[in-house]
């Protein structure tokens, strides 16, 4: 038999197609399908979260931004536009734009609150990152950042939905009054986010958002540990994460609730 | 440079922070709280005779003002590190390695955080 060259291809159409639609190619292809999020989530032992209590946080208070961006050589750049943040206070309405607080209660809507990285189970940045400069710790559930390996192409700015990653633009230490030498700098154009203070973690102490706060208004610890006082008070508590329906499974927490109702 | 990456890989994405060389002796692994408290490339230092630092070998490492730079400069590579990395920290709790063992052990047993 002698095969035209347009049956030649057909045939071996038919056949790849036939050889692709095999149980194993259909497994493998499934694998890869799921193995992101599956490995992600799987890995965690310890996680790290953090729960803010509402009700506590003062408007106008920024000692938690201060002590972070000081520590961690984060800039100040006069022009907005250039702004690099790890944590920032935030209206209601903006971190939780499916709520109406001023119709349903809880939280007080004219009161700004922190926001910083939610330190994700599933987290998108690590998922869009091509040089996997952005990476979930196996130990401690924390999403951090390889900057030798940030090559600056903002995808993991683009997949947040927190807002909690910022472009260098500008060379940070132009931004900055002081260095503190415990810490070193970013350059410019890399991307740069909240680290949960891992630096401290490793020394036994907390993030220093949650040590700054004159009002205490912050509880850090370990979400998988049910014995732990971050689990005692998110039992006792009706709280809140931001936009915790997209999936991604954010670790911090907010306590729905108005001063009005008592402290803790 | 090799050595500067794998420590930068057990710290970064592994959280170990500790390196025990073979006589036992521990060191945290930190460009600025470590290696440059001797090689620092960024001090500007008066005297050039409190910069020789000899090696276990017994060798001369060279001028510690220029230790990076003495490859660098031989096979045309720019140092790009101290655009980002400040001197050496100079901290009081530098090399307190009892406090780093013990974060270790405290981070590897669950139910210590409160």
């Amino acid at each position: 038999m002698k095969l035209s060259r347009k049956q030649f291809f057909q045939w071996g159409g038919i056949a790849a197609i036939l050889g692709l639609g095999g149980k194993k190619t259909l497994q493998a292809l499934a694998l890869s399908e799921a193995a992101p999020s599956q490995r992600i989530a799987n890995q965690t032992q310890v996680r790290y979260a953090l729960v803010i209590d509402s009700s506590k946080c003062k408007e106008g208070c920024t000692s938690c931004s201060d002590a972070c961006h000081v520590a961690h050589n984060v800039p100040n750049h006069e022009d907005k536009s250039n702004e690099v943040k790890w944590i920032w206070k935030e209206k209601p309405a903006a971190l939780f734009p499916e709520i109406d607080f001023t119709v349903q209660g809880g939280i007080n809507a004219n009161r700004s609150l922190p926001a910083l990285c939610n330190h994700c189970e599933n987290p998108p940045c690590v998922r869009v990152c091509p040089t996997q400069a952005t990476f979930k710790r196996r130990e401690g559930g924390i999403v951090m950042m390889d900057y030798h390996r940030c090559i600056g192409c903002r995808f993991c700015m683009a997949a947040c939905p927190y807002g909690s990653r910022s472009f260098n633009y500008r060379n940070p230490r132009e931004g900055l009054a002081k260095i503190n030498p415990e810490y070193p700098t970013r350059k410019a154009g890399v991307v740069e986010k909240c680290n949960f203070c891992e630096e401290e973690l490793a020394k036994g102490g907390q993030p220093r958002c949650v040590k700054s706060c004159p009002e205490n208004a912050m509880i850090f610890g370990d979400l998988n540990n049910p014995g732990s006082k971050l689990r005692k008070v998110l039992a006792a508590n009706p709280s809140l994460r931001r936009q915790a329906s997209l999936g991604t499974g954010p670790s911090v927490f907010y306590l729905n609730r108005n001063s009005d109702r008592g402290a803790l | 440079m090799t050595l500067l990456y794998q420590w930068r890989n057990d710290v970064v994405r592994n959280g170990n922070r500790v390196y025990v060389n073979s006589d036992g002796k521990s060191f945290e692994k930190s460009l600025q709280r470590t290696c440059l408290g001797c090689h620092d490339n960024t001090r500007n230092l008066q005297n050039d005779t409190q910069t020789a630092h000899t090696t276990r070998a017994g060798q001369n490492s060279g001028d510690a003002k220029t230790f990076c730079q003495n490859c660098h400069e031989t096979v045309g590579v720019r140092v790009d590190c101290f655009q980002c990395h400040t001197g050496h920290a100079g901290n009081a709790d530098h090399g307190n390695i009892k406090t780093l063992k013990n974060a270790a052990a405290r981070a590897q047993g669950r139910g210590t955080l409160k």
